[in-house]
């Protein structure tokens, strides 16, 4: 209990000295196989967002803001032993902590379309620490999804809980 | 608080389920209708709004208060699988059992992306269908989804703007035992 207790202090610590702080990756490029893909391992049946060759066919507008990482995927040093990428929840690479996902705020500006190579900006914004004893961290993190071509295509508020 | 729950980001306890014959009653889904927005049975006590915005088909106009149609899924093990392949999350607590229960969970938890789907999916089925017209889409995880979990989101239009025809709904995913696992929003575009 005393090492879980460090473990989020040092997160928090951690997690503060990185508020700010602008953070960079590419997730590739829109597939519309891939796209469509997503849609049915998430259980769409509506043939705008599972099937490419349909008229009104859509990239799921979940599917980017849902993407981890892109392709090529993740060597295997990037990962946290609990299968999280190192670098997914700022602050937490090598602590032995519980990871959960919080909840999202997605405001979309534009449709995210086949062929948009999308790169990904991200901010740590707010480090909370919440409940009784040691408690939970929750991390709120700001990210905008685009292309250098059609500018910012979603806005993100994502949080984390760390425990 | 259980260990099995996920902390509500204020600090409170999580949403405790609804005593039973409150505020939902399941429906069994049909057999292949896992994930099939259920439309308003004829005579229904609600006002339920299938589809709206003013649109040739639209029964009844958007209202503050009125209930939208709800969507029903049962995200299996499979479906996690596959969800979390597509999305590169390899996070153990979705599919390793023993170690989701080191993390203080039941068993693995169903991610929090798919219940955003869900949740859009409902928004979409109030939009006539066209999934561009949700235009924003925002909840909070209050508490795990195993795989096999029977899921409904209800949803009721919280305000119309005038100016925009823009629809702000509120969203509520439960568990058949009531428990809420996500609460959120969305705003819907008039069609263009």
């Amino acid at each position: 209990m005393e090492a879980v207790a460090a473990a989020v202090d040092l997160a928090e610590q951690r997690a503060r000295a990185l508020i700010g702080r602008v953070e960079r990756r590419s997730l590739g490029v829109v597939r519309a196989a891939e796209a469509a893909e997503f849609a049915r391992a998430a259980g769409e049946t509506s043939p705008r967002l599972i099937d490419p060759d349909d008229a009104g066919f859509v990239v799921h507008p979940m599917y980017v803001v849902s993407l981890l990482r892109g392709a090529p995927g993740a060597d295997d040093e990037e990962f946290r032993p609990d299968g999280m990428y190192r670098d997914e929840v700022p602050g937490t690479d090598g602590l032995d902590v519980a990871l959960m996902a919080g909840g999202q705020d997605v405001r979309w500006i534009a449709d995210v379309q086949p062929g948009d190579r999308i790169e990904v900006r991200r901010t740590l914004t707010a480090v909370e620490r919440k409940g009784r004893g040691t408690g939970f961290l929750l991390l709120t993190v700001e990210k905008t999804y685009g292309t250098a071509e059609r500018g910012v295509l979603a806005e993100v508020t994502e949080r984390f809980i760390v425990r | 608080m259980t260990d099995h729950q996920i902390p509500a980001q204020d600090g409170r306890e999580p949403d405790r389920p609804t005593a039973p014959g409150t505020e939902t009653t399941p429906i069994p889904p049909a057999p292949g209708a896992e994930t099939t927005p259920v439309r308003p049975a004829p005579g229904a006590e609600t006002t339920l709004v299938p589809s709206t915005l003013g649109t040739a088909t639209t029964p009844v106009p958007p209202v503050p208060g009125a209930e939208i149609a709800p969507v029903r899924a049962a995200p299996d093990a499979i479906r996690l699988l596959r969800f979390g392949a597509v999305t590169r999350n390899a996070h153990r607590i979705h599919y390793d059992a023993e170690f989701a229960r080191t993390e203080g969970l039941d068993g693995p938890v169903v991610m929090a992306q798919l219940h955003g789907c869900l949740l859009h999916r409902a928004a979409t089925a109030f939009a006539d269908g066209d999934p561009a017209a949700v235009r924003a889409l925002g909840w909070q995880n209050r508490a795990p989804a195993r795989p096999g979990d029977r899921l409904v989101v209800t949803g009721t239009v919280r305000a119309v703007d005038d100016a925009t025809g823009e629809v702000t709904l509120d969203l509520e995913e439960r568990l058949d035992d009531g428990t809420v696992c996500c609460r959120g929003h969305a705003v819907v575009a008039p069609p263009s």
